[in-house]
């Protein structure tokens, strides 16, 4: 399968590996990378390397991703959008936080709820780029989510990139052909892409 | 006498005919069977190996965890692809489209493949009593788990393109913006000097009109 044991040339100081040669944690010259290893020593470190199985979590941090967004989602619908931006992003930081050992199907139904709501304020105050970055992410992490394409269209109109809006809302469709809101926003991007050719 | 010999003679010559040609068949196969293995080198199995066999001094227990799962997480992954692979290749295979060598190497490989995650079990519940049993299921929340935390950084890098490209889409459109602004006062500019202009030759015309009646009115005076 893969070619015979080969002895690598490193030195660990503690929980630190770096090249013997040069004694850097990144060496091109000795093509090695012990960044990613490193990394995960410092994540473990809290739990001194004795992972659980997966299906425990921490439950404090799914009651506080959820309050948080709760609260956003609260400002929201009062049209504060400032304020639910700010808490939507504490929402967001902590989803990210969440030890990496545990359940990444959590992680993901955290995070994707969390950013859409947050591309969906941004959109309200007309922050586009930051809308759509946040929508990019959520289709990274769910990509059969019609409410991500959503966003992503929306932003791109205000972005005043009609054709990729259109796309978006397409891809969208294709995955909720039902959904009304979809269908009228695919039409405003299509009229607003004739009024531009008229002119 | 002599058909005795001619019969072990025969045979003789026919043993040293298909002996001859075996061993040339077998030497050209094994120079062939030098094929490039499936995967490349488990870095992270040599990375924990030699972590493993440091005596002096030896590696941190916690830098061992990490380091054996990740090489859980590296064999995970090529787990996965390894699975993909064969059912490609048996179709490939099945179609006659490729040969069988290469479904040696992809078999080899996957006897390799289950020997080293055996060894990861193993070395697993040297650290701890049955963590063998669920290396893999942590390996594999891992891989999911570290692609979303890239995300982060994925997000960060794409804001800054954005940004820019949206500041630059701005000043295209202000400079654009400018221009039309300068073409339009330019245009209002001509059309007033050539209104003033019109409208002084207009007076120089009445003007002209009016001394000649003047002059008439002179003459016939």
């Amino acid at each position: 399968m893969s070619a015979g044991f080969r002895q690598i040339p490193l030195v660990a100081n503690g929980d630190q590996v770096n090249c013997r040669a040069h004694n850097l944690e990144t060496c091109a010259a000795c093509d090695l990378d012990f960044a990613p290893l490193n990394q995960l020593c410092k994540n473990l470190k809290p739990i001194n390397g004795q992972v659980p199985p997966p299906n425990i979590v921490t439950q404090n941090l799914s009651l506080q991703i959820t309050r948080l967004k709760d609260e956003g989602n609260k400002n929201f619908h009062a049209q504060k959008y400032t304020e639910a931006i700010k808490l939507y992003s504490l929402a967001v930081d902590m989803a990210f936080q969440r030890p990496v050992w545990e359940s990444s199907g959590l992680a993901k139904d955290e995070l994707s709820v969390c950013l859409s709501n947050r591309a969906a304020a941004y959109i309200a105050v007309e922050a586009w780029v930051d809308a759509y970055v946040d929508a990019m992410a959520v289709i990274q992490i769910r990509r059969d989510w019609s409410k991500g394409h959503f966003r992503k269209g929306k932003a791109l109109i205000g972005l005043k990139r009609y054709d990729e809006a259109v796309e978006a809302f397409k891809l969208g469709l294709g995955f909720e052909p039902n959904s009304e809101e979809m269908r009228i926003a695919l039409k405003e991007a299509e009229a607003l892409i004739n009024q531009l050719q008229k002119e | 006498m002599s058909s005795l010999i001619l019969a072990f003679g025969y045979i003789g010559g026919m043993l040293l005919v298909m002996s001859t040609f075996s061993y040339f068949w077998r030497r050209r196969k094994n120079a062939d069977s030098s094929y490039e293995p499936w995967f490349a080198e488990n870095r992270d199995r040599d990375i924990y190996i030699s972590l493993i066999q440091k005596t002096d001094p030896p590696a941190d227990e916690l830098l061992l965890r990490s380091a054996l799962l990740r090489r859980a997480m590296t064999d995970y992954q090529r787990l996965s692809k390894l699975r993909e692979d064969k059912q490609a290749l048996l179709n490939l295979v099945q179609r006659g489209a490729v040969g069988d060598d290469l479904w040696t190497i992809l078999m080899d490989a996957e006897k390799e493949l289950e020997q080293e995650l055996m060894d990861v079990v193993s070395e697993a519940n040297t650290f701890t009593e049955n963590w063998g049993q669920f290396i893999f299921q942590n390996a594999s929340e891992m891989v999911k788990h570290q692609r979303i935390k890239d995300l982060k950084r994925e997000m960060k890098e794409l804001k800054e393109k954005e940004e820019k490209a949206a500041k630059r889409r701005e000043e295209r459109e202000r400079i654009g913006a400018e221009e039309n602004e300068r073409k339009e006062r330019a245009r209002s500019e001509k059309e007033r000097k050539k209104a003033q202009e019109e409208l002084l030759k207009d007076e120089a015309q009445k003007k002209k009109k009016i001394s000649e009646k003047d002059k008439g009115k002179g003459k016939k005076k």
